[in-house]
Parts: C-alpha cells; structure tokens; sequence
C-alpha cells in the first residue's frame, strides 16, 4: 500500500469513527503538518458533511422511487377544500426554527407516517418514529401524520407549519391539518391565527393562512369555535363548516384539484390540475436533478445576481379551453 | 418559546433571508468540524441564535456566509473548550482552525460541490443508495449498517469508503464541465 492510499484509508476511517484515539489525534498532527493531507482529509470530510447535513437531499433520495409513480392518493376528504398544494405552484418560505433543544424535551407526539414528505428546515426530527417535543414542524411538501400521547391524531397537508404546544394543544400557523379525537382525548384544541377550535368528540379539518382568514368542517362529531375577534362561542355540527377572515386579503376558497371554482363576483378560479393544465419547475445547475411540482421555491426578491443558486423558472399551464365563456 | 427578536421584523426577516440562503452550508461547514452529530445539532442552534442575536453588528451587503463561519467556528472552539468529560487538547483546537482555514480558502468551490452531491446521489445504484440512506440518513454507525446487511463491518466500512470516492469523482468531474463549457 503506497502513502497516499493509506492516507486516504485514515481519512476514511476516521470519518466512521474506526480509529483509536490515539491514531485519531497521529491523524490530526499529520493532517496540521502536512498541507497535502489537509486538502485530502478537507476533500472527504466535506463530501462526508453534506451528506450528513443535507436530510432533505436524502428524504427526496429515499422517495424518488415512489415519486416517478402516481401522486399518493389522499384519503382525507381534506383535499375537497384544503389548499391545492401540489397542484398550485405555491410560494412558500422556509420556516427557520430553532427552539433551542427542542429535540430533547419531553416527546408529547410521535409521527407515525410521513408520505412524500420533504420538511423546511431540518431541525427537528423528521424520520418516521421520531419523538416530537414542544416545537414547530414545517412540511414542505406530503402528508405527515402525528399521533399525540392523548390519543388524537393529525394529519398536516404540505404546506404547512405547525406548532406543538402540549399533548392536547397545537397551532396551526399555516396550511391545512385534519384531526381525529377518541374520547380520552376531548378537549383536544387547535389554534389558529383566527380562531380556537376545541373538540367535543370528533373528526374535523382546519386551514389557516398566516394573513389571517382560517375554515374549520367538522367530518363527524362536533366542535366548538372560540377566540374569535367578536368573542363569541360557537358550536359547529356534524357536516358543518365555518369560515372566519381577519385578512386584508380575502383569498376565498382554494380551488379543488382538478376542478374549476365558479366565484360569487364573476371569476372562475381553475388549478392547473384542472383539464390539461400543468405545473413544473427547473432550476439551473441542477441539470441532472429531477423537474418536478415541488413547490418550495423560497427566493421572491433578491438582490442578488442571476446564479445557479437561485436561477429558477415555474412553468404552469392552465387549461381555459373548458371554461365556459359568457357572450 | 422562540427568542425575542432584537429587532424590527425588517431585519428579521432579512436575517431569516440570509440564513436561508446559507443553511445547509453553514451546516455542512460545522459538520465537518464537529465529529458527534448530538453536538454538532447544538452548536448549530447556537450558532443561529448568537447570529441572530449579533445581527445588528452584521454589515448589510457585506459577506453573510464569511461573517456566519467566523460565529461558528469561535462557537465551536468555545464549546469544546467547556466540555467537561473530554476537555480538548491543544492539538484540537489547532486541528480545528487548520480545517476552518482550509474550507475557508476552497469555500466557492465547496459551496458548488454541495449542489453537484445531488445529482451524483441519484446516480448510485440502489444497493449503494440504501447504504448511503442508512448512514447519512438514519444516522446509522457501521457497526449497525453491518448488522443490518448482514455483512463484517470491515466490509461496510469498505464499502462506504468507496461510495464516497466514487461520489466525489462524480463531484469533480461535474466540477471539471461547468469549468469548461
């Protein structure tokens, strides 16, 4: 074995911790000595970081099998009215979080399925089986489900970013959930930028849109409405739904995938999964990297050059061709 | 929960921006000086909130990623010297600043190779590929990946050895193309 192979085997195992202490630090001087050997031991170990840094590389590494298939099939009736996620190219910021320690609090709920999903920001744990303590998670893209230690279980729709509070109590910051609560777990509360959903028995949905305007259907059972800016409290039924808007924008209902929305005012709002509309992005410099409908795209301004770090282009396609037209 | 912003949220959000934009550098840049992935996850989280917390010193249009590798690698230096069970030697902390300066010296280069990592993920054939999702992404140590697939460690070890060299030959050939278009 010449030098530099050998050399090449200590950098190696001393990236997956297969050497002494001893011939750890006779590395670590050889490495400060030896300017050759830095740039090698540099070369590896960065190669060795980005992948220990980049989860969200390996999460669409792990699910590129499953993504040249059909998109998954959504069982919640949450896609008749929740945000059209995969179909809008949405822009969406990457919630930066960093709740100091929040990976070593007390767990109050586990995710239990994670379909599809790629997380913005990589501070929490988002492997399936993880343990969730008080802290926020933000679901770029999929369908998370969290099963919280009272027993209700909710499922979060991409985009979305959610708060943890207690076992009983969340937040929805923004994007859509649906939640499931048995009996042990009445009581079972979430919050949005609008409103205060307490459950009295249920299966409900929530969306909330961080400027405000949040709708809440109750699927069975029934719920109750509170922390409205009238301050009144409302009782919502089985089959019944409730919008509440504080906004300055009113954003209306998303459209549904695949189907166009007649407007009260005289538009008609049409998701490019609607006929043979379609979306798709391309980012330069990534040419061997897949195109596809993520809809994380976080730069809206900047006053940076043209790059290939922040070169993209949507491309969406709206088929009219169906819309009817008044004379 | 979340620390108070020092600031206005103008330049919260201009700070959130920046560090955005540099997040999966800055991590990368402590992973590779901090061996233990527990430590290297807290130092990161310390590193963004001093950041934070430092931001009015940062000079606007100045370079963020220069100015974020200086808070890290003093953070760095710092919290390996407090550790109580394995107090760091002198030739730690040389180690350390020899690494930061090398990455400082290749940091444009380093930044891309980030990028062309992807692409060169993809090309690995599947029985690679799960070896790379066991290690990287279930954080799994060798010894477990050798349990795991039913192999000697020695064995793993080689073999992940020679992901990484054929992963950062795809790398550098990438690198090679975008030189010479």
């Amino acid at each position: 074995m010449n030098a530099s192979s050998s050399n090449d085997d200590r950098i190696q195992r001393a990236l997956d911790g297969l050497l002494s202490p001893e011939e750890h630090d006779a590395l670590k001087a050889d490495i400060i000595r030896d300017p050759e050997l830095r740039a090698a031991y540099v070369d590896q170990a960065w190669l060795h970081s980005a992948l220990r840094a980049d989860r969200q590389a390996l999460a669409e590494l792990r699910n590129e099998p499953v993504a040249a298939e059909e998109k998954i099939v959504r069982r919640w009736p949450i896609a008749l009215w929740a945000a059209s996620a995969a179909a809008c190219v949405t822009l969406a910021a990457s919630v930066l979080i960093f709740n100091k320690g929040t990976l070593f609090r007390r767990p109050v709920a586990t995710l239990v399925q994670a379909e599809n999903c790629r997380w913005a920001g990589s501070d929490l744990p988002t492997v399936v089986n993880a343990k969730l303590g008080v802290g926020k998670l933000s679901l770029a893209e999929g369908i998370a489900t969290l099963k919280f230690k009272s027993g209700a279980t909710v499922t979060l729709e991409a985009p979305s970013t959610l708060e943890i509070l207690n076992e009983k109590h969340c937040r929805l910051i923004e994007g859509s959930l649906t939640a499931e609560v048995p009996e042990p777990a009445h009581g079972f509360t979430v919050d949005t930028p609008d409103i205060k959903v307490v459950d009295l028995g249920t299966k409900f949905g929530v969306t909330a849109s961080s400027v405000g305007n949040s709708q809440v259907r109750v699927f069975k059972g029934e719920i109750e409405i509170g922390g409205m800016s009238d301050g009144k409290v409302k009782r919502l039924t089985e089959g019944k739904g409730m919008q509440v808007g504080t906004g300055a924008t009113a954003t209306g209902q998303e459209p549904t995938r695949g189907q166009q929305v007649q407007e009260a005012d005289g538009w008609t709002a049409i998701p490019t999964s609607f006929g043979h509309g379609k979306d798709s992005y391309a980012r330069r410099g990534d040419s061997g990297a897949p195109m596809g409908s993520q809809p994380l795209i976080i730069i809206k301004h900047s006053e940076i050059g043209a790059s290939h770090h922040n070169e993209r282009r949507a491309i969406v396609t709206f088929d009219i061709s169906q819309v009817a037209t008044r004379a | 929960m979340d620390p108070i912003p020092p600031d206005s949220t103008e330049s919260t959000e201009v700070y959130l921006r920046l560090l955005a934009q540099h997040d999966r550098w800055l991590a990368t840049y402590v992973y590779s000086l901090v061996a233990s992935a527990a430590d290297a996850q807290d130092i990161l989280q310390d590193v963004k909130v001093t950041m934070w917390k430092q931001f009015a010193n940062f000079e606007p249009g100045s370079n963020f990623r220069a100015w974020a590798r200086k808070v890290a690698t003093n953070q760095i230096l710092n919290y390996r010297r407090s550790e109580k069970r394995r107090p760091s030697s002198a030739l730690d902390q040389e180690f350390i600043e020899a690494i930061a300066a090398e990455i400082d010296r290749r940091a444009d280069t380093l930044e891309r190779e980030m990028d062309l990592l992807k692409a060169c993920l993809r090309r690995l054939p599947e029985a690679h590929r799960n070896i790379v999702l066991w290690r990287y992404y279930e954080d799994c140590g060798v010894e477990e990946i050798a349990e795991k697939s039913a192999r000697s460690v020695e064995a793993v070890y080689r073999l992940l050895s020679r992901i990484r060299q054929a992963l950062k030959e795809c790398v550098s050939r990438q690198q090679a193309q975008l030189q010479t278009p």
